[in-house]
């Protein structure tokens, strides 16, 4: 019996599922030294194609969690390949995984259980943040002109990929608040619907009711060469709308992008919204909103 | 008896913990409220647009009543009765994303009053008027413009 357990588990040894090297063009991103070292250290034992394994991380069962873990790992973020990438791409790719890092999303706490001590220090976050400096040079020129106003379009010509609506009338909707993204060159006006102002309202975040609804209006930065930055040429608007049942599958909110004035609606297949998932997954806590809304019904 | 009392207690601690709590200043921007008190219901207007100020590490959003908010998104001359609200927050960095600013305390409401001609600025806590001085810059400024 004894012996069987042990037969059986040396055989299963061999079910193996590789890490071998992809056949795509293997090209890294080009940063300084020092913060590619981070990365060697921090990232690439599963954001590479050179994964590093503990002797212990081949011995299935652990093996296959590992593996499997590595796959997905590569899918999300692949440093050995991110060179491939337009410089915008690589840039933004960067900033997700040093924000997951400082969200405390990576690398997974199940990894670090299995790895103490692999994770980032603040030193190496604070080299990663001084690469990436977003806003440096604090100003200079930048942008298309303003004020460009889109034609007479009110609606997309398609639903998104995933089938969550276009909610138009979102440019009337209130304040939630706005950001200014160095890391990307645009003003964001973030507004919610009347769902979502009464809930701000009346004090019940992070539980924001069902059918609550936020538009993310994306303008570029239009910077005169003073610092003096305008929101110019629209870019994009994004939503998120609650339904428990309905987006059961990603996090009870339904996500949906539309691009330029023509309002493409954006993403591949139903399962675009992975994406948004997994970016928006390190605020969870805050039911899945980055945004801080600005207090409302204050005394 | 005793014991399982005290571990129905120690489960219900653990369950209590595991919805973490968060803080309030984690789910809204405290820091940035806009207090009550002041001539118009600024924060519930539609916004116009959006600004920064690298120089003075300022952002500012510009709202306006239904009169104003049309005619800026048409292009077309503010008519009589239109009234401008810039509010203006000192940035801070995003504690969520870092690439990113929002608002931080509030530095100052501007009203523009079109028609009366009127400007008032308000600042501080609580609020004191005081003469408005960028009329001008707030009627120069264009839509942000949304399909
Ligand atoms: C790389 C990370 C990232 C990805 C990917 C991402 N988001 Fe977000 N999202 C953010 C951040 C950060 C904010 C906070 C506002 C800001 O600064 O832009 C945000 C805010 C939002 C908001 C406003 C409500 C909130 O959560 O604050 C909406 C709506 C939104 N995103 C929709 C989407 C949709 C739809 C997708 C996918 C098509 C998506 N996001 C993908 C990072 C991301």
């Amino acid at each position: 019996m004894a012996l069987g357990v042990v037969a059986v588990g040396i055989a299963v040894q061999a079910i193996r599922p590789s890490l071998e090297k992809p056949a795509g063009p293997q090209v890294e991103m080009a940063v300084p030294a020092p913060v590619k070292d981070i990365l060697v250290r921090r990232c690439y034992a599963c954001h590479s194609d050179e994964p590093r394994l503990s002797w212990w991380d081949h011995v299935v069962p652990v093996y296959w969690v590992v593996s499997s873990d590595v796959q997905r790992a590569r899918a999300a973020l692949n440093f050995s390949e991110l060179g491939t990438k337009p410089v915008a791409a690589q840039q933004a790719e960067l900033y997700e995984a040093v924000n997951q890092v400082q969200l405390g999303a990576m690398p997974l706490r199940l990894y670090l259980l299995g790895h103490p001590g692999s994770g980032v220090t603040d030193e190496e976050l604070a080299t990663l943040k001084n690469y990436l400096a977003p806003f440096k040079p604090a100003t200079g020129p930048s942008g298309m002109a303003a004020g460009e106003a889109p034609k007479s379009l009110t609606a997309p010509a398609a639903p998104s990929p995933n089938g969550v609506p276009f909610l138009p009338g979102y440019a009337d909707w209130k304040v939630m608040s706005t950001t200014d993204r160095g890391d990307n060159h645009t003003l964001r006006i973030i507004t919610g619907n009347d769902l979502a102002m009464s809930a701000i309202e009346k004090h019940q975040l992070p539980s924001w009711p069902e059918g609550a609804a936020f538009a993310k209006i994306t303008f570029q930065s239009v910077d005169d060469g003073h610092g003096h930055i305008v929101a110019g040429k629209f870019v994009q608007v994004e939503f998120m709308e609650k339904h428990r049942v309905q987006y059961a599958g990603t996090g009870g909110w339904g996500y949906a992008r539309f691009k330029g004035a023509e309002l493409k609606p954006y993403g591949n297949g139903p399962h675009f919204d992975n994406e948004c998932l997994g970016c928006h997954e390190p605020v969870r806590d805050n039911d899945y909103v980055y945004t801080l809304p600005l207090p409302r019904g204050s005394k | 008896m005793r014991v399982r009392l005290l571990v129905a207690l120690m489960l219900l601690g653990v369950c209590g913990c595991s919805g973490k709590k968060v803080a309030d200043a984690d789910l809204y921007n405290v820091e940035a409220a806009v207090g009550a008190g002041l001539p118009y219901p600024v924060m519930e207007w539609k916004a116009i647009t959006t600004v920064v100020d690298r120089g003075s590490g300022t952002t500012g959003t510009l709202f306006g009543n239904d009169a104003a908010v049309s005619a800026a998104r048409a292009g077309t001359a503010y008519p009589a009765g239109a009234v401008l609200g810039l509010v203006t927050w000192r940035q801070r960095e995003d504690p969520h994303w870092f690439g990113a600013r929002i608002p931080g305390a509030v530095v100052s409401v501007e009203f523009v009053e079109v028609g009366s001609g009127k400007d008032r600025e308000f600042v501080g806590t609580p609020w004191k008027e005081v003469a408005g001085s960028s009329a001008g810059e707030i009627l120069g400024m264009k839509a942000a413009v949304a399909p």
